[in-house]
């Protein structure tokens, strides 16, 4: 495949979940931040819930990798 | 690892209350629980001599707590022991009393004087600027014998409201009056009113009608001219100056020779009214005190045997035998290896484990530098990061969060440069330059597939181990629902690896149809206990686990981007014509490229402990054991 189409295809993969990610954090982030100042001890979970849409943009990279090494060729 | 706990009862008679209370205190391991309200049991109520004591003792510590924050630290060369410093039981209230009516009034007067000349220091210079707008308008009027002076500010917006001042003050004063103005800068016009001093009040007077604000000078300088008030401004500034500083010497004078003694007796009081408020969760009856508490089970004992010596032997220490929902609400506390103890800080930050519950700081001690190392894997980076994690550990040695800190990072930055060596990287590309060889995989082209591989393999090792352990603790606390969902997940994961097996031919193909059915046996089971919603439910779950192992590809994507980061600072470096530019342009990114590089393997890392690892199995909801005793 040509290689002009491989690098836009790994760039979109990555580059929307990272959109993704950042929109889905900036949303639970406020609320996180809202909620701890309310109650402390909710910072763990606060923690835990900011960092879950990550995996979106990991999951992006991997299928930036695969199209990278598998169609490059 | 948790300390366990025991939880006892101690029964003696009214008699033996001080003394017990007292030997508790001093041996610190007890933590009081309140059974003021059970068992039919009395509430143990102080009498009025304790009464008036308590509300001494507390008046004294807020009075104690106000100086001391007064009085700075004195120099160690000047802090000795007063003779006066009692050897630990104290002084009467009553002594300590009329030493802080001594020291308490001039102490409050000097930080009274004090905080008076800092905020008019904080004024002067605001006085100056003032000064020097009205300055050149000052030169534009002659000074007069009979006459009085007024200066006003007035905001641009508003500078019509000059020419109504000017009309009303010559329909007051008639010709002997005088009225300039200048724009001194973009926002503000100055106005100095000269008018003979009989007409001053009615002027004042409709200043004041009109809501205009004049300029307001200290009472030193308001009567002079404005070239004598810049220079008498800057006597005022030094005087003030020199007045503070003497403050300040005489402040520390006084905590050289009192803040010891200060510190000492707050302690004391405090303790004395800690040993009097914890009296409120003991229970009674008419002729005895009943307390119960949380203790570690291996200082029972010890605890037995301190009270029969100093309280006597008829006092009653004893184990109560406790249901499975008693023991659940026993304090936790850590008991870790001195090398692990830095981690608890970690666990402590998603939530105390409960009591039954597995304290993760060893497996988290050994995961989370092992992957902050795989992502830096740089042998510079971490050699950088190892001097500056031992210079902050040394350095900041009282502070026991920056130094557990600090240790995280020493043992982070070994894997880094352990990793480093296998990547063979050395501020990124360079270690290739001067001849280091990975010893392992290279962080480049295909071969970083080995990396992706090894990094999910640590995931699927990682997250199986907390569901193992979360099935572990659903059998010991007899959550049956609980151990069926992390088997029945277990055996899901079992089945999807070995259908991954036979897609890849790892395993042989009769292995197909057993893991299809172990499959089905492990999704039913999933979906079962959940009812109707666990057809959806279960294999999001399942899914989601299968995620949660892939995350781990974040070690080697977020390393794989502070390799390129290190790649471009050296490329760019090399593209500049002029080498000292180039360096400097190299440090400069290796800089940035260093501090991102720390800060988000470490996020990240922790990130994969707390969401990843932690939710298979850590619940958090314990509380803290916290034991009555004496503070220091």
């Amino acid at each position: 495949m040509e290689l002009g189409l491989v690098a836009i295809g790994a760039g979109l993969a990555v580059g929307i979940t990272a959109l993704g990610t950042a929109y889905a954090q900036g949303r639970i982030g406020s609320a996180g931040m809202g909620a701890l100042a309310e109650k402390e001890e909710l910072r763990g979970i606060v923690l835990i819930l900011v960092a879950l849409p990550e995996t979106m943009v990991i999951l992006g990279f991997a299928v930036a990798a695969m199209i990278i090494f598998f169609l490059r060729t | 690892m948790l300390q366990r706990m025991a939880r006892v009862q101690i029964i003696g008679s009214r008699g033996q209350l001080d003394s017990t209370v007292a030997a508790i205190h001093r041996l610190g391991v007890l933590q009081v629980e309140d059974v003021s309200k059970a068992r039919s049991l009395k509430e143990l109520k102080p009498d009025e001599h304790q009464a008036r004591l308590q509300e001494d003792l507390a008046f004294l510590a807020t009075r104690l707590d106000a100086l001391i924050q007064i009085l700075p630290v004195p120099e160690p060369e000047t802090t000795k022991l007063p003779s006066s410093l009692p050897n630990g039981s104290g002084e009467p209230v009553a002594v300590v009393r009329a030493q802080l009516d001594k020291l308490a009034p001039e102490i409050q007067e000097l930080a009274k004087r004090r905080d008076a000349l800092q905020a008019e220091l904080m004024a002067l210079p605001r006085y100056e600027i003032t000064l020097k707008k009205l300055a050149p308008l000052a030169v534009e009027l002659r000074e007069l014998q009979g006459f009085e002076t007024t200066a006003l500010l007035i905001d641009r917006p508003y500078r019509d409201v000059l020419e109504v001042i000017r009309s009303e003050v010559e329909r007051i004063a008639g010709a002997q009056c005088e009225v300039v103005a200048r724009e001194v800068d973009d926002q503000t016009t100055a106005a100095l009113l000269l008018y003979p001093r009989s007409v001053a009040q009615e002027v004042q007077a409709l200043l004041g009608q009109e809501n205009i604000t004049q300029v307001r000078l200290p009472k030193e300088i308001a009567g002079r001219s404005f070239r004598d008030a810049l220079s008498a401004l800057e006597d005022r500034k030094q005087s003030t100056e020199r007045e503070i500083a003497g403050i300040e010497t005489r402040l520390m004078q006084i905590a050289g020779r009192w803040r010891l003694w200060l510190e000492a007796h707050r302690f004391e009081v405090r303790n004395r009214l800690q040993r009097l408020l914890i009296r409120t969760r003991f229970g009674s009856t008419t002729h005895t005190f009943v307390m119960e508490g949380w203790v570690p089970r291996n200082k029972v004992s010890a605890l037995g045997e301190t009270l029969a010596r100093e309280v006597g032997q008829e006092l009653l220490v004893k184990e109560m035998a406790l249901t499975r929902g008693e023991r659940e609400k026993a304090p936790v506390a850590f008991v870790n290896p001195r090398p692990l103890k830095p981690f608890e800080m970690l666990v402590r930050l998603s939530g105390l484990p409960r009591y039954s519950g597995f304290d993760p700081t060893p497996v988290i001690a050994v995961f989370l530098p092992l992957f902050f190392g795989i992502i830096l894997g740089d042998v510079g980076y971490g050699l950088i990061l190892l001097v500056v994690a031992i210079d902050v550990r040394r350095r900041y040695a009282a502070n026991q969060v920056i130094r557990d800190l600090a240790q995280i990072f020493i043992y982070g930055a070994v894997w880094a440069v352990a990793f480093g060596f296998m990547y063979g990287e050395f501020l990124g590309t360079l270690g290739e330059r001067i001849g280091l060889r990975p010893l392992w995989m290279p962080r480049e082209g295909e071969k970083i597939l080995a990396l992706f591989a090894f990094c999910i393999a640590l995931g699927v090792f990682q997250v199986l181990l907390g569901l193992m352990l979360g099935a572990w603790q659903a059998w010991r606390e007899r959550q049956r629902s609980e151990l069926i969902s992390k088997i029945s997940m277990l055996v899901t994961l079992a089945a999807i690896f070995g259908l991954i097996g036979v897609a890849t031919h790892f395993l042989p193909g009769s292995f197909f149809t057993p893991t299809i059915v172990l499959l089905l046996i492990g999704l039913v089971v999933l979906i079962i206990p959940a009812g109707p919603v666990g057809v959806l439910l279960g294999p999001l779950e399942v899914l989601e686990t299968v995620g949660n192992m892939l995350s781990y590809l974040r070690l080697a994507a977020i390393g794989l981007a502070s390799v390129y980061l290190a790649m471009v600072a050296n490329r760019m470096a090399g593209l500049v014509g002029n080498v000292l530019v180039g360096v400097i342009l190299a440090a400069l990114l290796h800089a940035l490229n260093f501090a991102l590089s720390v800060l988000s393997p470490a996020i990240q890392s922790l990130r994969l402990q707390y969401v990843e690892f932690f939710r298979q199995f850590h619940h958090g909801g314990g509380h803290e054991y916290k034991p009555f005793k004496v503070e220091r």
